[in-house]
């Protein structure tokens, strides 16, 4: 299904065309829903809480500025009704990790997943995923999977554009590092 | 940390790429424009003037009704009500000759004077009922 820029929904939806909301929902829920069961774990919580943040977007709707794009705007509901949901704080630092001392360097370690069958690959990453914390890996698909910048990260999230170069540099040095380890057990 | 080490690398996004992503179910979209339709006014309106006063005026009548009772009461308790005996001095008399004009209708008209008094009455409720009671539009309701 090809679907249009966000704000010609938003406009239909403004003058009265609530079907038109529909087409938004179609287009961002696998997104919306990716970032809240990354941090709610259940699935039917997700879906609940999803559907409840889309009928929330839907009546901030008039008093969305249109200063980002309606996808952050929409992923940063998502994000606060996921994080209330479980009533975490917002990112509680967590400590500084030790570095994995591992004998590649993460151009090393793309290469020999490069060796492997795109499944494996697929297979890999998705353990990789699952060994970081839910924030962590809700922050690396943003920006990998989604291809958020840094300041959108920052908005959805809350953090600082500082704080999300730090956690986005140690995330990528850990998935690499837990990548290269699930290799070597395989 | 320079910030090159934050650009996107290729072979992650590669990666993320094809990684598949979690799906709601099937019938999510329906079930969020089912709540929505659920509430039609979930994009707020804002409420017209009008329809506030459609549900005060009982309120402000009753209030005046009261008020014209104890300032034109002979209860002995009415007495201490500040500015009664003024009103009772200086106004009253304007509203007793309100309707002094209408007397001679009522003596040398019989049979004129109380269909009239309907009709004036009867005018007076429907002009204040149109403009109070304006009902909003379907449009009005749903839109911002």
């Amino acid at each position: 299904m090809k679907f249009q820029d966000d704000n010609v929904y938003i406009e239909s939806v403004l003058n009265g065309d609530v079907s038109a909301y529909a087409s938004l929902v179609t287009k961002h829920k696998n997104l919306v829903f990716s970032i809240v069961i990354k941090i709610v774990n259940n699935r039917e919580d997700a879906e609940e809480i999803s559907q409840d943040v889309f009928l929330k977007a839907y009546q901030s709707l008039k008093t969305f500025e249109r200063k980002s794009k309606f996808s952050t705007w929409l992923y940063r509901i998502a994000y606060n009704a996921a994080i209330s949901k479980t009533r975490k704080k917002r990112f509680e630092m967590a400590p500084l990790e030790e570095t994995v001392i591992t004998n590649y360097s993460t151009d090393e370690i793309g290469q020999h997943m490069n060796e492997l069958e795109l499944n494996d690959r697929q297979v890999i990453l998705e353990k990789a995923l699952q060994r970081l914390p839910e924030e962590d890996n809700l922050l690396i698909t943003l920006f990998y999977k989604n291809e958020n910048s840094i300041e959108d990260i920052s908005y959805i999230t809350g953090l600082s554009v500082s704080n999300v170069k730090v956690r986005m540099h140690r995330i990528r040095n850990r998935l690499y590092n837990d990548m290269q380890e699930i290799m070597n057990r395989n | 940390m320079e910030n090159k080490e934050l650009l996107p690398d290729d072979f992650l996004m590669g990666l993320f790429r094809n990684q598949s992503m979690e799906s709601p179910s099937d019938h999510f979209t329906e079930g969020v424009m089912e709540q929505i339709l659920r509430e039609p006014e979930a994009v707020p309106v804002k409420k017209p003037f009008y329809l506030y006063l459609r549900s005060a005026w009982p309120y402000v009548l009753l209030g005046l009704a009261i008020l014209l009772f104890l300032f034109t009461s002979d209860l002995p308790f009415t007495g201490y009500i500040p500015g009664k005996e003024y009103f009772s001095k200086n106004l009253l008399p304007y509203f007793q000759s309100l309707f002094s004009g209408f007397k001679s209708l009522q003596i040398t008209m019989k049979t004129i004077s109380i269909p009239v008094m309907v009709i004036l009455a009867g005018g007076l409720l429907l002009t204040l009922d149109h403009f109070l009671f304006r009902k909003p539009t379907i449009r009005q309701q749903t839109s911002h």
